[in-house]
């Protein structure tokens, strides 16, 4: 497999300082397109090779972390926005993703750029939490009784919320997945293990639950513009944690507990193809026991290591076009049961035909 | 920058929570900018007045009171609606939290 | 090189491959086999460098037809930043016009080593004068008068205030005028050289006036800001310059930048030393030819 450039880089850093002016040209075209620029900026400046790129690709690198250190200031209020908004609620506000690296500062965080906060609260919450973020000036601003449905009978989230002062976005989640899923997690297990943080009531999943979240979201997910971002999530955020001790034993074991076996063994076999990130050789065998079999191996290696590229001409071959489709297709199968997947997919294609998708 | 303050860090005091901001001054004006909301706000020489004395002066409301009758003639009742006004407003656009 | 030494079809060539070309500190690399396009950049841009293939871009921008019908069936066009569709497409015959825009939104958003004021730029005697405003107040018509009366055209729609030396960095690109001001302006000057006037876009009718050569040529040297003044065009005004204060003079500016949110306190920093160097006015007007002989007696 060839690597492209970005993801060369992430390998070993090093190798920046004999690009030429062609090879960073490339480079801060796929990290652009890969929504990772600034996460570049910061992973070169962390490694102390920020100050030897060459004065025009490092103008880019430069701008990209402005708009990240300012993102990093109002996701900052923005949490803290939401946490004084449901002060009286007796919950755990649990931060997830984006949210969830910063506020633990974990080192995927820097220039780590996202356009929604995402909570998870507990579902017998969910009305009492909809009604206080209302008082705030959170609103639910689609109508649609159909999208309505669709998130609050079988999704894991009700509808977007948007801060009509701000005009920021909310998910608030009560499970990681939607319980329509055949391996549909236990959410109190997640919320039982949750991790307070050393500000007010900001809490996030455990280690091992981040990452669990973080694959289980990727090999559900359909649409792959951040497919790329959100592997070198992964990869950064195993690196990071496998630092403390027992943490490899901890993921296998919860990955168990939450049924999500198969999502962690594709988040390890993409981290290490793609980012060549180290599992030990313990863990690599234990996740192997939820290997699917040779052939659908195959082609889940077809369709991910092409959909898993960054969006960028340089990356996309002839069929990176046909496995991102196939693989929306499998998100929207993972979800929900054939008889309610079929007109769901009829809806969506007419709506983004006609003009009228929003979310 | 001609007569710029930074206040960056979070300050307390015992009366106020202030927010970390960027003050610049232009005789009669006082431009605040926040830094977390991004917000950026004009005072006039009043207001800004009382902004820079609380921030730089830790002084407390009753202070505040006693400082607004001095300096600008107001009998108690005027300086405890001023005060109590600019104390309010000033929380209402995030440059301060008022401590119970 | 220029893009003037190329013959049209050699410019149809490079432009269906990718034509690199220089404005201001900017190296761009567009791709377009729309004809329309291509006659733009030749009246619009030929004064402009030509880049070499190995030089490193800033932004690589595409022209075309978003599907294949629409190649012929109510003609589109749509603006790819290196794959990325930022915006709805438009009817082909205003390809010219969106590269503009397109162009426009690029330097907007991506540009964070400068504080980016929607607001028009000239210079005379070495004096920046900034007009900042929203659209609609004439600060486009004034910036065409000022520039066919000799003044240097550092941008007609961004000004580029480096946060490092505070300096005004030329990006100097056709003028983008709508409308009356078309007219008005293509019979205060006979000099002034326009591109395809185009109707019924979201703005009106728009057309675009050439940047002079010798603006082009200066484009990679900055210049000090000596005065911001919002324009207000009103018929039958007298021409007046009023001072404004400095502080409502942030705000108002603030208001029009592209990336004031975007810099954080830098930005504001940023502002704030700008207006504190510079005189602070707002002007009304009605008579382009009072207001270009009060400017070019107040710049020195």
């Amino acid at each position: 497999m060839i690597k492209p450039i970005l993801a060369q880089v992430f390998i070993n850093p090093a190798i920046s300082l004999n690009l030429s002016l062609v090879h960073w040209d490339l480079l801060i075209r796929q990290a652009r397109r890969a929504n990772i620029l600034a996460k570049l900026a910061f992973f070169l400046e962390k490694n102390s090779f920020l100050k030897s790129v060459p004065d025009q690709p490092k103008k880019h690198l430069l701008s990209a972390q402005v708009h990240a250190n300012r993102f990093a200031l109002s996701l900052e209020w923005e949490i803290e926005c939401i946490s004084q908004a449901l002060i009286d609620q007796p919950i755990k506000l649990i931060l997830l993703k984006g949210a969830a690296y910063h506020a633990a500062e974990n080192i995927t965080a820097d220039g780590r750029v996202f356009s929604d906060v995402d909570v998870l609260v507990p579902e017998e919450y969910l009305v009492a939490v909809e009604r206080a973020l209302g008082k705030a000036g959170w609103m639910n601003l689609s109508f649609d009784p159909y999208e309505q449905q669709y998130y609050r009978k079988w999704m894991h989230e009700i509808p977007p919320l948007t801060n009509l002062k701000r005009q920021t976005s909310l998910d608030v989640h009560h499970n990681i997945l939607p319980k329509t899923c055949e391996f549909y997690p236990d959410s109190s297990l997640l919320r039982d293990n949750a991790v307070q943080l050393n500000k007010k009531n900001i809490w996030v999943l455990s280690r091992e639950d981040r990452v669990i979240h973080s694959a289980t979201h990727l090999f559900h997910e359909g649409e792959f513009g951040n497919g790329f971002r959100d592997l070198s999530d992964l990869d950064s955020l195993l690196k990071e944690f496998s630092e403390y001790q027992d943490f490899w034993k901890h993921l296998v074991q919860r990955s168990v507990a939450l049924q999500q076996q198969i999502s962690l063994y594709y988040a390890l076999r993409y981290c290490s193809l793609i980012f060549e990130t180290q599992i030990p050789g313990d863990a690599q065998r234990e996740v192997e026991q939820g290997v699917p079999n040779p052939l659908k191996q195959t082609i889940m290696d077809f369709l991910f290591l092409r959909a898993l590229m960054p969006d960028h001409s340089s990356c996309n071959g002839r069929w990176t076009g046909m496995a991102r489709w196939l693989l929306y297709i499998r998100s929207h199968w993972l979800r929900m049961p054939l008889h309610l997947l079929v007109p769901h997919l009829l809806r969506k294609s007419w709506m983004r035909l006609s003009g009228k998708e929003v979310h | 920058m001609e007569n710029a303050v930074n206040i960056l860090d979070m300050c307390i005091s015992n009366e106020f929570i202030f927010r970390p901001v960027r003050m610049q001054r232009w005789k009669s004006e006082y431009l605040i900018y926040n830094i977390l909301t991004a917000s950026t706000h004009l005072l006039d020489s009043i207001s800004g007045g009382v902004f820079n004395q609380i921030y730089h002066k830790n002084i407390s409301k009753q202070e505040l009171i006693q400082y607004m009758m001095n300096k600008y003639d107001m009998s108690h009742l005027e300086a405890v609606q001023y005060v109590g006004d600019v104390l309010e407003k000033f929380q209402v656009i995030n440059l301060i939290e008022i401590r119970i | 090189m220029n893009i003037s030494s190329l013959t049209v079809e050699q410019l149809k060539k490079k432009l269906s491959k990718g034509l690199s070309f220089q404005i201001g500190n900017f190296n761009i690399c567009l791709t377009s086999s729309i004809p329309n396009v291509c006659i733009h950049i030749k009246h619009l841009y030929s004064e402009y460098e030509v880049l070499s293939d190995d030089v490193y871009i800033d932004f690589y921008i595409e022209l075309c037809s978003p599907t294949l019908i629409r190649c012929y069936i109510r003609p589109q066009v749509v603006f790819s930043f290196d794959g990325y569709i930022a915006f709805k497409p438009l009817p082909l015959a205003q390809a010219g016009a969106m590269f503009e825009w397109g162009l426009n939104w690029c330097i907007a958003n991506h540009s964070n080593q400068y504080l980016i004021i929607h607001a028009a730029v000239v210079e005379l005697n070495g004096c920046a004068f900034v007009f900042p405003g929203a659209p609609g107040n004439g600060k486009s018509t004034l910036c065409a008068a000022l520039v066919c009366n000799g003044w240097r055209l550092l941008s007609d729609e961004m000004t580029l205030v480096s946060i490092e030396d505070g300096l005004i960095y030329p990006v100097p690109r056709p003028t983008s005028l709508k409308n009356q001001s078309i007219n008005i302006i293509k019979n205060y000057s006979k000099n002034a050289v326009f591109g395809e006037v185009v109707k019924d876009t979201a703005k009106g009718t728009i057309g675009h006036m050439r940047a002079p050569d010798n603006s082009v040529r200066c484009a990679h040297k900055p210049a000090q800001a000596t005065k911001l003044i919002f324009p207000k065009y009103t018929q039958g005004a007298a021409t007046e310059l009023t001072a404004l204060s400095k502080g409502k003079t942030v705000l108002r500016a603030a208001e029009q930048c592209f990336n004031y949110s975007a810099l954080g306190s830098q930005g504001f920093e940023t502002l704030c030393s700008l207006v504190g160097d510079v005189g602070c006015f707002e002007f009304s007007y009605s008579s382009l030819d009072e207001a270009v002989a009060l400017f070019s007696g107040i710049a020195h």
